[in-house]
């Protein structure tokens, strides 16, 4: 655990310093200039528009990042040779992945909580009164991410291309937000049309399982918490039985 | 002596497939090879010869098609030795962000170093390898021979048994290179054990007691330190009568790989 | 390798299990909208509710504008005025059903300003069908119907206690102020007034601070 520990904080220092500050400056300046245009706009609707504008830029972020930083760490680290450094030293190779990952899931908390900082601060500007369901929706996004950075990993490994993988992982970020539609099909079509939705609802994620804005519903809670625990070690697992047996 | 390194008939064939046609390309054939506990042994080849392959088969970032390695008497699948070794690849490259102590730190902590021994045994890799006065340096501020030194400092801060050490003089300067040597030998005198390659001839044949002659992924020579010494042109004249007389193809093993 | 397989079935099966778990939803229509590529794109990523922010945002621009479209403030004949409120919140609430600010805005627009009260009607009795339990909705309901038949005074008094609360929209306040002063009830008109100095409306507030002043005076 020691060294999965040290691996993650390491990853988690690389992306600070390169990335995540220009990110979370962008935020912030986006945050601000929509929330003045909006305040004028909405009128009345100025904090329902200010809290889901917000919770929006958050999570376009968040899985923006979350697939950049995935897709490219294990390529980057393998093309750079600093992999040889690490992997000739005493851990095991399921240690190396596991905290290479656990430095990802810090790098987006961070993100995440320098955002909602931002955010929260202009809500409170703007006369909103805690809830808690604004926690639940970023634990929402959060296992959203969760997801979508194993299936990136596991595509950088299996393709050895960043390209690749970015495509793929968005494809189903995309893809997984469509899946009520896809089952509406399955109800009110027939035929070939039927049976290709039913095949897609098994190939794609379910997002909206982890839309938690309405607030805290123990069994919808619950419900999505494994599904995205269970999503993300399945392709962890098969990143890992990729990564055990790649030669470099 | 006891070995440290033991290759077995070891064959590594690089394959790679592109629209359904595999090509094929020899990394080692047959390469059978002992290094000792205590001395220093160099790989010398032209480029593409096995030498690098030689290194990541023997650290396990290669699996070989047929034949054994071992490294203190285990195969690099048991990860069992990694704590006695140390190495230092071509070109190497770390994170830029770090400075030079943060590096050497973060290293030494993945190689098992309580919190006080990395403190010890900072101290005295920084230097050792000359570098105390750029400790607080970024990476990315380094020159490639201050970055050299950093990636001979991370190989050695756990006191390993064993180094192997993948053109480590590539591309410095040459009072770089003296103190590197300098540096070797003092390892040497201290008992390690080192496997080396470099395309600096001349320093291997300061450097060595026992040179490994490389051609198309086949050992085709083993020269002892008393083979070159008494020899007028030294090392690189029987390197290259060797290369140059040799007269076997680079053919696939008959043998079937794993 | 052979634990591919049975780990590439578990996924799909755990896909297949949790969509059955989803709540299923039609496409929503946006075919009226102005900016359907707008729409279509923050669909793509998840966002709904702000594709239903930002629509609402171009409804209140294209009903609260004065600059609104020409053909809008001088409609063929036959053609209503604005004749796009209805079809615009339709297609916000398809987008998002719970956004019960539009529901009331646009029904309130077309029942007491624009003369539609089947239309307004429509949008409240779909927000019943989402919302059975929604006494807003029914007290909207009663409001619209008494509105239809010329009956002011139920139609205000309709809508009770709901007039007075915060979240209903300032058009609404507005109106029933204003049906209030036709029906000489200043009391009731001035609390409503009071009530809009507070609107984030700058509109709004102009008008709540000219009227209170007009009644003080009772120079109506």
């Amino acid at each position: 655990m020691k060294k999965i520990w040290i691996l993650a904080v390491d990853s988690f220092l690389e992306n600070i310093w390169n990335r995540i500050f220009v990110l979370v400056a962008i935020f912030g300046g986006l945050l601000i200039y929509a929330s003045l245009l909006f305040g004028v706009l909405a009128v009345e609707q100025e904090l329902r528009v200010l809290m889901d504008s917000g919770l929006a830029l958050i999570e376009m972020v968040t899985l923006i990042a979350g697939i950049y930083f995935s897709a490219t760490l294990f390529l980057k680290e393998i093309e750079t040779k600093t992999i040889y450094l690490v992997l000739s030293r005493p851990l095991s190779r399921l240690e190396y992945l596991l905290g290479r990952v656990f430095g990802l899931i810090l790098s987006l908390l961070f993100i995440m909580v320098s955002m909602s900082f931002i955010h929260l601060i202009l809500l409170f500007v703007h006369h909103w009164s805690w809830q808690n369901s604004y926690l639940w929706a970023l634990a929402g996004i959060f296992l959203k991410a969760l997801m979508l950075i194993a299936a990136a990993v596991f595509f950088s490994l299996f393709s050895t291309s960043t390209i690749a993988a970015i495509v793929f992982s968005g494809s189903l970020w995309i893809l997984g937000n469509f899946t009520q539609e896809i089952r509406f099909l399955t109800q009110k079509e027939s035929g070939l049309t039927a049976i290709l939705s039913r095949i897609l609802l098994f190939l794609f994620p379910h997002f909206e399982v982890l839309n938690w804005r309405g607030g805290f519903h123990e069994a919808k809670v619950l419900m999505g918490a494994s599904y995205a625990a269970l999503y993300f070690s399945i392709f962890l697992a098969l990143s890992w039985l990729i990564f055990r047996a790649k030669e470099f | 002596m006891p070995s440290v390194i033991s290759f077995r008939e070891a064959t590594k064939v690089y394959s790679s497939s592109h629209l359904g046609r595999t090509t094929k390309k020899i990394g080692l054939v047959d390469f059978s090879l002992e290094v000792e506990k205590g001395e220093a042994f160099g790989l010398l080849g032209l480029n593409g010869s096995g030498k690098t392959t030689t290194f990541k088969l023997a650290l396990g970032l290669l699996a070989l098609n047929s034949g054994t390695v071992k490294v203190f008497d285990s195969p690099p699948s048991t990860r069992a030795f990694y704590s006695r070794v140390g190495y230092v690849p071509e070109l190497p490259y770390f994170q830029s962000f770090l400075t030079v102590e943060s590096c050497l730190k973060f290293y030494g902590r993945l190689s098992g170093l309580s919190n006080s021994e990395i403190k010890t045994n900072l101290e005295r890799v920084l230097w050792e390898t000359g570098l105390v006065a750029h400790k607080e340096k970024r990476i990315s501020e380094l020159s490639k021979g201050l970055s050299q030194r950093v990636a001979l400092a991370q190989a050695t801060i756990h006191n390993p048994d064993l180094l192997i050490l993948d053109e480590p003089m590539s591309g410095l300067d040459p009072l770089a290179i003296r103190d590197l040597r300098e540096y070797l030998f003092r390892l040497l005198e201290d008992g390690k054990t080192i496997f080396i390659s470099s395309h600096s001839i001349f320093e291997i044949e300061k450097l060595c007691h026992r040179v490994g002659v490389l051609k198309e992924g086949r050992l085709i020579r083993v020269l002892k330190r008393k083979d070159w010494t008494g020899s007028p042109g030294g090392l690189e004249e029987r390197f290259t009568e060797i290369v140059q007389n040799d007269h076997l193809t680079g053919a696939l093993p008959k043998t079937s790989p794993r | 390798m052979r634990y591919f397989f049975p780990l590439f079935l578990s996924l799909f099966l755990l896909n297949g299990f949790f969509s059955s778990l989803e709540p299923t939803q039609a496409l929503p229509d946006f075919s009226s909208s102005k900016h359907p590529v707008e729409i279509l794109t923050l669909l793509n990523l998840g966002l709904r509710r702000l594709a239903a922010d930002i629509e609402m945002v171009h409804l209140l621009i294209y009903y609260g504008s004065s600059e609104a479209m020409a053909d809008d403030l001088n409609p063929p004949k036959g053609v209503p005025l604005y004749p796009g409120i209805f079809l615009r919140a339709k297609e916000i609430l398809s987008l998002d059903p719970s956004f019960s600010y539009v529901r009331l805005y646009a029904a309130g627009a077309l029942a007491f300003n624009l003369g539609r009260p089947d239309e307004a009607l429509e949008l409240m009795r779909e927000g019943l069908i989402l919302e059975p339990d929604n006494s807003k909705y029914k007290a909207y309901i009663a409001a619209i119907a008494f509105s239809q038949k010329g009956d002011e005074r139920q139609a205000v008094e309709a809508l009770g206690p709901y007039l007075h609360s915060p979240k209903t929209p300032s058009m609404i306040k507005n109106v029933a102020a204003f049906i209030y002063l036709r029906l000489k009830e200043w009391p009731q008109a001035a609390e409503l007034y009071q009530e809009l100095l507070n609107s984030k409306d700058a509109g709004y507030r102009k008008e709540a601070k000219k009227m209170l002043r007009k009644i003080k005076k009772r120079r109506i």
